[in-house]
């Protein structure tokens, strides 16, 4: 039983982080209904920079956290004014920039290679030790993670629902053409979203970088699986992203301890294949069809 | 009267918008019945339900006896409904040509694997298929000339592009063409060429169903207009009839 | 002002002849290669490959190329194929040929029973799908140890043989590449001239107007898939039976987008692109040994200039620019979609 409730924890871990990813991906796409690829690779970038800053510079963990979003936002900022915005102004469409940001993820991995090379990089976590619920031993960092997520979801909905700037968002992605007309920046809209968006898969990456150590690959896995998240949760909408993260973590979790550790990946591509073949618009209805 | 193409109590509703309510009408062989009506009278919405890019609700559309309320687009083109769409649906990098072979071959079927391995009877179908490409183009060919056949479609100027979306559609050879608002965006004098052609066309036999807007192609060459607003048919009659109608007045003029 | 350049050059002149002398000549020289390369046994090899690779994105092309849809996961494919060809011919001793054909046969079919379902998704998630049935079908591969040796994989995969002649040196089997590439090339062509290709073509740049016009959306785009598959497979199967040795690492996600990468680089639905698009990437990973580590980082950056700055690839570009070219030749007036009126159309008034 205890174990049973470790293991559900531990997926519940995994399954904030593929939240968090997943709703970057949502956001970015709900945003300016585009697609970026790379969100997986903010996520490992997000957990370099937390490497860079704590153990190369030495800088107190907050500051870590501050500095990977910071970063990552202008780095995903960037993207978006020197790439997608040039591709969309040619006529480029959601599947072109899908395919660029794929090139992206490329060049970012490599990278990461290049700088940080390629073994794994340990971080120190921000909080050391554990907590006990009963007879369930926790580490300090996991709630980290569990508040960073639930956090980032209701700000992120709260923001896109209730300020200026998330309404000027809807509406730049909604009809670009009215949003200029009515005097809405729509291109520096969407460079802000894609700041954004990558910020907070930055912010996941610096979180669980304690856990899983700062690693160039990491976010190819991490980043299918947070695009399967939001998939699963109903693409673009952000509690779908938190839902979808979540199953995904425990299922993968619990089939690995249960059914074969060989197919851990596998359970979640499984998940993903499944929901996109018979339920494609997610637990919380979006649209998938051609 | 030799009615081509049934409408029977069509109904169509989006959430709590009833865009079709319980329309009827019947297009006669040979020919023009244009529909018309204010923006939202769910002209376009009569057209997509015919031709199956939409269910409808209720109701029956029947051509030539075969009910084509609940199948595919293609199964209905196969049935021999043809179209034009209002936004302009073409094939950007397709060439004029290839517009035409593809309207044209709506009517065939070839062996996949015999077109594979380049069979002798695929290639005669497709040199078949080629010998009609001018015939295809029918009224159109001295716009879209056959020193432009292998021009891609998104490099012609608009109202050769109007006319391309045409001629695919009347390349099929369609027991009934529908076409939604043809003219759409064309100057006064593409328009009125726009107007004489498709005069022609029905003269020749063809059986139409026109949507538009510019009521002086409506009256020039419609022998029956039907008006809709708010998806409820109005007024039916000749082109004089409705436009003298008071309920078609208001619904033009009124909220 | 480069338009009237290029007209004065009188492009036509020389192109328009040039084109059968190339494609025989090409031929002529692809026949010619292991001779002329006697001796360098590792680059006939690499030509294998980039034979067999070219089969691959073939297919892939005709599903990209022509259909318009993405797969970032045939690597799947030629595994499945692969692995089918090699089990086939190893565990139950069937002849190198049939296993080859029953690879073609498990291509054809897992693709089709893929592609069903999942063709009437947007672009972004059957790319998906097919992710994640790249991904299952790798670890298939890798966790049946008792079927498909695992993590090990499967050894000692026999040669063909052609009469009595046994194609075990690479020149020898080099021939026999060619031959599926030549005829894989050719039923490309043949499906893009008929009916069948128009209607792949059609689905992938207008679906609504396709389907308006007597194309069904779903069975059009999953015939695409299983023949795409097909080519996928056989190019496996001949992977195999070249390489004597296949294990699951040779078919994962990185494979697949790499063949994506050779038909967008090369350009897409042109019948030199693949080539162009294969034998540059193969060469350059091959002895671009030298700058391992940059191979990444260059290969990210080709992708993101070609879809950005050159969509239509390196092939199609110049296809494009000889179509304009002959454009502003034949007829006066200006290309490109205007809305107001145009020249010709105030002139015909």
């Amino acid at each position: 039983m205890e174990a049973f409730v470790r293991l559900v924890i531990a997926g519940l871990m995994a399954g904030s982080v593929y939240a968090l990813v997943g709703l970057s991906f949502s956001f970015v796409y709900k945003g300016t209904n585009l697609i970026n690829w790379a969100q997986g690779e903010w996520f490992m970038l997000g957990g370099f920079v937390g490497f860079t800053v704590l153990e190369v510079f030495h800088f107190p963990f907050w500051s870590a956290i501050v500095i990977a979003a910071i970063v990552i936002f202008l780095a995903g900022f960037g993207v978006y004014r020197l790439l997608v915005h040039r591709m969309v102004q040619r006529g480029a469409k959601l599947l072109d920039v899908l395919l660029a940001t794929i090139g992206l993820s490329i060049l970012l991995q490599n990278v990461a290679m290049l700088i940080w090379g390629t073994s794994v990089r340990s971080v120190p976590p921000l909080l050391k030790g554990t907590l006990s619920l009963g007879a369930i031993i926790v580490p300090r960092q996991y709630m980290i993670i569990f508040f960073t997520t639930v956090v980032a979801v209701a700000l992120l909905y709260t923001f896109m629902q209730r300020t200026d700037f998330g309404t000027a968002m809807r509406a730049a992605a909604d009809n670009p053409y009215a949003a200029r007309v009515v005097g809405i920046p729509e291109h520096l809209v969407n460079a802000t979203t894609w700041g954004i968006g990558a910020a907070i898969a930055g912010i996941a990456g610096v979180m669980v970088a304690p856990i899983f150590g700062a690693y160039f690959f990491l976010g190819l896995t991490v980043g299918i699986k947070g695009f399967a998240a939001a998939v699963v949760g109903g693409f673009g909408r952000p509690y779908g992203a938190l839902a979808g993260g979540l199953i995904l973590g425990v299922v993968e979790t619990l089939g690995a301890a249960y059914i074969s550790s060989a197919w851990k990946d596998g359970f979640a591509m499984a998940v993903l294949v499944l929901f996109l073949l018979l339920r494609p618009h997610g637990l919380f209805r979006a649209e998938a069809f051609d | 009267m030799d009615s081509r193409l049934q409408v029977r109590n069509v109904n169509k509703a989006f959430g709590g918008i009833q865009a079709l309510d319980n329309v009827d009408l019947d297009v006669r062989a040979g020919e023009i019945l244009a529909v018309i009506g204010p923006n939202g009278s769910g002209k376009t919405t009569l057209f997509n339900v015919i031709t199956g890019v939409l269910p409808a609700d209720s109701g029956s559309v029947l051509l030539k006896g075969q009910e084509l309320l609940g199948r595919r687009p293609d199964q209905i083109r196969r049935l021999g409904l043809s179209r034009t769409f209002q936004t302009l649906e073409l094939f950007p990098a397709l060439t004029l040509e290839e517009h035409i072979l593809i309207g044209i071959q709506a009517n065939t079927r070839t062996n996949l694997l015999a077109a594979c391995f380049g069979m002798p009877s695929v290639r005669r179908q497709e040199k078949e298929l080629r010998s009609q490409i001018h015939k295809g183009f029918g009224p159109f060919g001295d716009r879209l000339t056959s020193d432009r056949y292998s021009d891609r479609a998104d490099s012609l100027s608009y109202a050769n592009r109007r006319r391309l979306e045409i001629a695919r559609a009347l390349s099929a050879e369609p027991e009934v063409l529908l076409l939604d608002e043809p003219a759409a965006g064309m100057n006064p004098h593409e328009r009125a060429q726009l107007t004489t052609t498709i005069g022609h066309l029905r003269d020749q036999g063809q059986t139409i169903l026109l949507i538009e807007h510019h009521m002086e192609l409506v009256m020039s060459i419609s022998d029956r207009v039907v008006a809709l607003d708010h998806g409820q048919k109005i007024a039916e009659g000749t082109p004089r009839e409705v436009v003298d109608n008071p309920l078609v007045v208001e619904a033009y003029l009124g909220g | 002002m480069r338009r009237l350049a290029l007209e004065k050059l009188n492009l036509e002149r020389w192109v328009e002849p040039a084109r059968r002398p190339v494609r025989y000549g090409t031929l002529a020289l692809a026949l010619l290669l292991p001779a002329i390369l006697a001796g360098n046994n590792y680059f006939i090899l690499v030509l294998c490959l980039i034979g067999i690779y070219l089969l691959v994105v073939t297919g892939l092309d005709i599903l990209y190329g022509f259909s318009g849809q993405v797969s970032l996961g045939h690597a799947a494919f030629f595994g499945i194929g692969a692995y089918v060809s090699a089990m086939a011919s190893t565990d139950l001793g069937i002849s190198v040929w049939l296993s080859m054909v029953l690879a073609v046969i498990a291509g054809v079919i897992v693709g089709a029973i893929l592609a069903w379902p999942s063709v009437k998704l947007v672009h972004h998630f059957l790319a998906l799908v097919t992710i994640g049935f790249g991904e299952i079908v790798r670890l298939l591969f890798l966790n049946s140890r008792e079927v498909t040796g695992g993590f090990e994989g499967i050894g000692n995969i026999p040669a063909p043989s052609v009469g009595g002649f046994e194609l075990d040196s690479y020149s020898r089997y080099y021939y026999l590449v060619l031959v599926f590439v030549v005829a894989g090339m050719v039923v490309k062509r043949n499906l893009r001239n008929s009916t069948w290709g128009r209607k792949l073509v059609a689905v992938r740049e207008n679906a609504t107007a396709a389907e308006a016009f007597g194309i069904p959306l779903l069975s059009t785009r999953t015939i695409a898939f299983a023949i795409s598959a097909a080519y996928g497979a056989l190019g496996g199967a001949l992977y195999a039976h070249l390489i004597s040795y296949i294990s699951p690492g040779s078919f994962t996600f990185n494979h697949s987008t790499l063949f994506l990468t050779m038909v967008l680089i090369g350009g897409y639905g042109t019948v030199w692109g693949p080539i162009v698009g294969v034998t540059t990437l193969t060469l350059l990973t091959e002895y671009g040994q030298r700058f391992e580590q940059y191979q990444g980082v260059f290969f990210g950056l080709a992708i993101i200039i070609v879809v950005a700055a050159m969509p239509r690839g390196i092939v199609g570009s110049l296809e494009d620019i000889y179509a304009d070219h002959l454009r502003q030749k034949s007829h006066r007036g200006g290309r490109g979609a205007t809305v107001v009126a145009t020249t010709e159309e105030v002139d015909d008034g």
